[in-house]
């Protein structure tokens, strides 16, 4: 295999990961730090990237920037999320299966939403870059992965920031951990998690923004996302942002590998494999102790 | 007949249990005290299987079982009880006995008899009248009646008290107490994690104290009241 | 005594579905009620884990269509008898829920969920790059002639599925009064306290896993005899997977009942109101409803009747 095709694979492939990274924060946040499954996320993602079409369309907006715009929004959504299932849920004192449900049943009508709002077909934004590639070397990178990529970065290291040296960031690690904890610093568990799922859906708002960017995009690919985006906060550890950002560029390189040998539809078999061995076999992660 | 060696836990950064040293022979009766945070619950859970140490072995009648899972255990005569009650809410009082005398004593098929054998239990405890009743139905002292209920039912040669008597009034808590010294009049060891101290140090024969993931004193319950080190956890500098 | 006449009900059952397409010679109610049956299976196997043991698959599709493409490549490309071809994709589809249950059933429930909606893509990945099934173009199956006394071969895969459908549901209720049935109980109320009063967790979990699995894939295997062309976007439809969770959350999870009734009312509505599975609004419809029925009356139909039953009493 020439050298050069499965070098710029890599290279295409961590590209890809911190992208996959950016796609699955606020599952890792979710799940990991709050205990709570919203497998309805890529759909969250998807609402994200049409609405940020929507914005692009009218104000001629860079698609990354469009998301960055619906951060603030889709934070509240998500806060209204979170009093919601706290509400029907939690306060029932059922199990985090029995939100399960509510959250299957959100994906299947952000789905059904979707497709009746904006069609099934495949819809674009067209952005300046869309198909222009930085040359380093023998490498040819396509800039809007560039982009998403450096999107991507950007948004594990403000995270890990807001996680590791804001008082809700913290109280947010903690309520994992410890519901004593919590309390000694002063915060309520329902607050701190009404914030988590508020920043975890904005990460919702900026992924889509990057999947708007990357290419084009049709409601049910939500479901591409499912397993990719599992299978990098299992890889990297439930809860934890850094991994998250490590077990995308696995993710990303495996996938480009796999692509270049067996041909790009095993890809995603590759994120289903890594899913279900990591959880046969270290379900606490690579980063995770 | 219970063996704890070097047994250490940690969760994420914290150190929840160091090095932890422990032994009960047959029929004692050993209280495990220390403040809030101590480790207590964690150890007990290590010996009874729902959590794994990271370091260090158990042993239970001469056999290590580091590595066996709780349900074993319990068949091997681990019985236990938890802080808050853990009741198993779709089912009834009786049906909540049945379960241990179905998967541990392998009672699986004469279905009356098994009923009667888990009536006696509850007669034991005080729960007849109760046994049809939900578990939602049941005021704290009886779901406690109900936990303890449970754990006999699997005939343990060992019981784990996770402070069973919280929450209780000071009658209820010597009913209970009453209940623990026929039991182990019988041939049960007990290890008893308390808070309130009248009733640990008059119920133990031994007291290991925990502080901070560490034993810091063990003895009867006499050296271990006015050992300074204890003192000094408890209310502090 | 309602076990000794347990069995004659059966048998009574059985002949009924079986001499019925002998008699009644109406292809439409068939083709219709072919996939009722379906669903009322596919629930009530689902209902084994989800119901009884609390541990969601969102993944049925993928085990019915295992199934169905392990079917179909045996008796249609390998040329084999199709009396080996049903068995061998419910045990493909079995096989699959043992390697999903190792990697996940020792974890959380929600692992275990995400796990089985990842393979339903896994899956559909693999037949897409696989000529031999037909890939995105799709199989086209060669279906046998029917033995006589049946005239049509829906006659013949109604009667069979009728068969298989009530096994499954009278597997479901020897499971749910058996131990193995009390075990997942305790474990779906809690599992870390039904550990510590003896009950095998993982292995009762594994259990109904592979079993359910195993009739899911069964169901799966009739699939392609049903529908003449087979193609993987509508045999892995993650619509099938949410209809059968909805179905067996309206009737009621964790009695045999419930799905029966959940697949027996909503399946026959679908197929009176002429609706496909995957059409956008029926599945807001049921999603609706299901989120209602969620949030306002977890028993599910079933626990309705119970409690108008026992409120009746009082």
């Amino acid at each position: 295999m020439a050298f050069d095709l499965v070098l710029e694979s890599i290279a295409t492939g961590l590209l890809v990961g911190g992208f996959y990274a950016a796609l699955s924060l606020g599952l890792t946040i979710s799940l990991g730090l709050t205990d709570i499954a919203n497998v309805a996320h890529p759909a969250f993602i998807f609402l994200g990237a049409y609405l940020a079409l929507a914005l692009s369309q009218a104000f001629h907006l860079d698609p990354i920037v469009s998301g960055m715009v619906l951060v603030l929004p889709f934070y509240f959504l998500g806060n209204a999320l979170y009093l919601f299932y706290n509400r029907a849920f939690e306060r029932r004192g059922e199990s985090s299966l029995a939100g399960l449900v509510l959250f299957f049943g959100l994906l299947i009508l952000l789905e059904v939403g979707m497709a009746s709002e904006f069609g099934v077909g495949l819809k674009a934004i067209y952005s300046p870059y869309g198909s222009v590639a930085l040359n380093i070397g023998p490498l040819s990178l396509p800039l809007r992965f560039v982009y998403s990529f450096v999107a991507g970065v950007a948004a594990v290291v403000l995270l890990q920031l807001f996680l590791t040296k804001t008082f809700q960031g913290r109280a947010i690690r903690a309520v994992a951990q410890d519901a004593q904890a919590l309390s000694l610093m002063g915060a309520k568990p329902a607050t701190v998690k009404l914030i988590a799922t508020g920043v975890s859906m904005a990460t919702a708002a900026l992924a889509g923004g990057l999947i708007l960017a990357v290419g084009p995009i049709s409601p049910y690919q939500d479901r591409l996302l499912i397993g990719r985006v599992f299978a990098v906060v299992v890889l990297g550890g439930s809860g934890s942002v850094l991994g998250t950002l490590l077990g995308g560029i696995l993710l990303g390189v495996s996938e480009n590998i796999t692509t270049i040998y067996l041909g790009a539809g095993w890809s995603l078999a590759v994120s289903a494999v890594i899913l279900l061995a990591v959880l046969a076999l270290r379900p606490s992660g690579i980063l995770r102790r | 007949m219970l063996e704890v060696q070097g047994v250490s836990k940690s969760f994420g950064g914290v150190k929840a249990l160091s090095n932890i040293e422990l032994r009960l022979e047959k029929d004692e009766r050993l209280g495990l005290i220390g403040p809030n945070g101590s480790g207590k619950t964690t150890l007990l859970s290590i010996i009874a299987g729902t959590i794994g140490s990271d370091r260090g072995r158990v042993s239970f009648k001469g056999r290590d079982i580091t590595s066996v899972s709780p349900h074993k255990r319990a068949k091997m005569g681990i019985g236990r009880t938890f802080q808050i009650p853990r009741p198993l809410t779709s089912m009834s009082v009786v049906d909540n006995v049945i379960i241990p005398l179905m998967f541990i004593r392998g009672l699986h098929r004469k279905e009356l008899e098994t009923k009667s054998v888990a009536m006696n239990i509850l007669s034991q405890v005080g729960l007849s009248t109760k046994a049809e009743a939900k578990p939602k139905e049941l005021t704290q002292l009886q779901l406690r009646k109900m936990e303890l209920a449970r754990a006999l039912a699997g005939e343990p040669e060992l019981l784990l008290l996770d402070e069973v008597l919280a929450g209780l009034t000071s009658g209820e808590a010597d009913e209970v107490l009453d209940l623990l010294r026929v039991l182990n009049n019988d041939g049960i060891g007990i290890i008893m994690v308390e808070h309130i101290m009248r009733a640990v140090m008059t119920f133990s024969q031994r007291i290991v104290v925990l502080d901070f993931g560490v034993k810091i004193a063990e003895g009867s319950p006499s050296e271990v009241s006015t050992n300074p080190e204890v003192l000094k956890a408890y209310i502090g500098e | 005594m309602k076990r000794s006449r347990a069995p004659l009900y059966l048998v009574i059952l059985l002949s009924v579905g079986v001499a019925l397409p002998i008699f009644f010679k109406q292809p439409y109610f068939y083709f219709a009620s072919y996939i009722v049956l379906e669903y009322i299976a596919l629930s009530v196997a689902w209902n084994l884990l989800g119901g009884y043991g609390g541990y969601l698959n969102f993944g049925t599709s993928a085990f019915f269509g295992v199934g169905a493409y392990a079917s179909a490549y045996i008796f249609n490309s390998l040329r084999l008898p199709v009396i080996l071809a049903i068995p061998a994709g419910g045990a493909m589809a079995a096989l699959l829920g043992v390697l999903i249950g190792y990697s996940t059933l020792r974890l959380r429930g929600v692992y275990f969920a995400i796990a089985t909606l990842a393979a339903t893509t896994l899956v559909q990945s693999i037949v897409l790059n696989t000529p031999a099934l037909g890939s995105a173009v799709g199989l086209y199956i060669r279906l046998p002639p029917p033995p006589p006394p049946y005239g049509n071969l829906i006659e013949l895969l109604f009667a069979t599925l009728f068969g298989v459908t009530v096994v499954s549901i009278a597997l479901s209720y020897w499971v749910e009064n058996s131990w193995i049935g009390r075990g997942l109980m305790a474990l779906r109320d809690d599992e870390e306290a039904a550990e510590t009063m003896g009950v095998p967790t993982f292995r009762l979990k594994m259990f109904a896993n592979v079993l359910s699995g195993f009739l899911m894939g069964l169901v799966g295997a009739f699939y392609p005899l049903y529908i003449a062309y087979m193609e993987p976007y509508s045999t892995f439809d993650l619509g099938i997977s949410f209809n059968v969770f909805v179905m067996t959350l309206i009737g009621g999870t964790g009695t045999w009942q419930g799905p029966v009734i959940g697949g027996l009312i909503l399946g026959t509505i679908q197929q009176a109101a002429s609706v496909t599975i995957t059409s956008q609004y029926n599945l807001a419809v049921v999603a609706a409803a299901m989120l209602l029925f969620a949030v306002l009356a977890p028993g599910g139909l079933k626990g309705i009747f119970s409690k108008f039953i026992t409120s009746r009493a009082e």
